[in-house]
């Protein structure tokens, strides 16, 4: 029965990494079109999450956790909008490096693996429940 | 009489054991499916003589006497009891955790875990029957 305990833990680890996953994603698409104020300034900067493996040195197991939230190095944008207070001089407006299509993607994907670590807790306490179980008779 | 002398329900622990270990790689398995670099990990399966000897892994971890001690840790991808899972399609941060695998693993421990709680209460009922106590 610990060993399902410590399953619990494991997978509530993994959701919360994957929801950590979906506040950046929801970040990027909040900011798709967040432009900079004045020429020269750069617009919303992309952010990426990255996982790691961490020993939970209290249990002793190995648990997901986040590694860093970096920014997307990727070149930004460009939109024609000479009426725009941050055009430059040709009329150019910088736009954020965000790809609606790659963060959708992403978001489905972090729904997918919440999902798999939330059907893992289900199992789990089933079993748990299944072996309490044995007491009532 | 203890019941860990009847053979039948000295075994059905062992694999029980055995299957909750098994749940606790799937589950860290699934939790890592994004991480980069990460393999998936599973048990050795448990053998008859395993079962009916009542010992379910290779590996104990240290025995714990004080709340304040830290708990072993047994790396699960460096173990005698643990298999990598082969996996020939990798994703390009490395990673050869397979989902679905994992939950077609899931459910199979499931499965087991019920017939072995089914057979473990039945056998219990014939021991109440035996001794006139039947419910």
């Amino acid at each position: 029965m610990p060993d399902l305990i410590d399953a619990l833990k494991i997978s509530a680890a993994g959701m919360k990494v994957q929801g950590a996953r979906v506040l950046v994603i929801s970040q990027n698409l909040a900011n798709q079109d967040s432009t900079p104020k004045l020429p020269g300034e750069d617009p919303y900067r992309r952010k990426v999450i990255s996982f790691k493996q961490v020993l939970d040195r209290k249990t002793g197991l190995q648990m997901v956790d986040i590694d860093r939230v970096r920014p997307d190095e990727s070149d930004f944008g460009q939109r024609y909008d000479p009426g725009h207070p941050a055009a430059d001089k040709n009329g150019f407006v910088k736009t954020p490096n965000v790809n609606t299509l790659i963060e959708a993607a992403d978001m489905r994907g972090a729904q997918r693996s919440y999902e798999f670590n939330l059907a893992a807790i289900e199992t789990s306490r089933d079993m748990i429940n299944r072996t309490i179980d044995l007491l009532r008779n | 009489m203890f019941f860990n002398d009847i053979p039948l329900i000295r075994g059905l622990g062992t694999q029980m054991h055995w299957l909750n270990e098994r749940q606790k790689l799937v589950a860290r398995n699934l939790s890592m499916a994004d991480m980069p670099g990460a393999t998936a990990v599973d048990l050795k399966p448990l053998t008859f003589e395993q079962m009916v000897r009542g010992k379910s892994t290779k590996q104990l971890p240290a025995l714990t006497t004080d709340p304040r001690h830290q708990k072993a840790f047994i790396d699960p991808n460096d173990s005698a009891d643990t298999t990598k899972e082969k996996n020939f399609a990798k994703s390009p941060n490395g990673n050869s955790i397979d989902s679905e695998q994992q939950l077609f693993n899931m459910n199979q421990t499931a499965a087991i875990y019920n017939t072995a709680v089914n057979v473990y209460r039945k056998n219990i009922a014939m021991l109440r029957t035996a001794i006139g106590k039947a419910a």
